[in-house]
């Protein structure tokens, strides 16, 4: 079996998380879709990883981790306008 | 053939949950739409991945690991964006009265004046202005 047909569905996924991306009202709004974007190609890359036994799953891992501390930095500047505390 | 049929679910949830990221009305719903995705989709898949690849080997437990780490993670990243956006000053749409807003400025009280914290108290379907995201300078 291939997993062609779940990679092409999962693309269809982060093309709607683009268009919020672009066309959200408020900075919130950009980074909430940008989470979603990141966690979908989370899931394309572990399925690419599946086909050919290589280190995408490491990558994943490591971007996983660095999307959720992107996420907080960005809340927490919102949330304090300043950096640093 | 389980992890097959775990990973097309997990990625129709996902396409619905992106859809849904799209058609919501505001911030405050659409962190619904994000954690459909986050667990819905990536979680299922990564147990599909878990079925699918040999039995307990290296690879099966790095999924293991990424899926605790997903369900870890992502409650505590939509509401870090929820708080940033209301306290950053995102009204909720559609909504009569907020109730949020009165507990912040009873929280925050010798930074507004006393008249204007009675008369909030008393209005009710009114949306104040935005005195109480005054911070100390």
């Amino acid at each position: 079996m291939t997993y062609e047909i779940p990679i092409y569905i999962l693309l269809a996924a982060s093309a709607f998380c683009l268009v919020r991306i672009a066309r959200g009202p408020s900075i919130p709004d950009r980074v909430l879709a940008t989470d979603t974007f990141l966690s979908i190609i989370i899931s394309i890359m572990v399925l690419l990883s599946l086909e050919t036994n290589d280190f995408l799953m490491d990558i994943a891992i490591v971007y996983a981790v660095l999307g959720f501390l992107g996420t907080i930095a960005v809340s927490k500047y919102l949330e304090v306008r300043k950096l640093g505390e | 053939m389980i992890g097959w049929i775990l990973i097309f679910t997990g990625s129709i949830i996902s396409v619905i949950g992106a859809l849904g990221l799209i058609r919501f009305p505001d911030i405050y719903s659409r962190t619904h739409a994000q954690t459909v995705v986050n667990v819905g989709g990536t979680c299922v898949i990564l147990l599909g991945v878990f079925f699918q690849a040999p039995f307990f080997s290296l690879y099966s437990v790095k999924s293991i690991l990424l899926i605790i780490f997903i369900f870890l993670t992502s409650p505590v990243g939509s509401h870090a964006i929820a708080r940033a956006a209301y306290k950053s000053g995102v009204k909720p749409r559609k909504i009569h009265e907020d109730e949020l807003g009165y507990k912040i400025i009873k929280d925050e009280k010798p930074f507004v004046r006393e008249k204007e914290y009675e008369k909030t108290n008393q209005s009710g379907y009114k949306f104040r202005k935005r005195r109480f995201f005054k911070r100390r300078p």
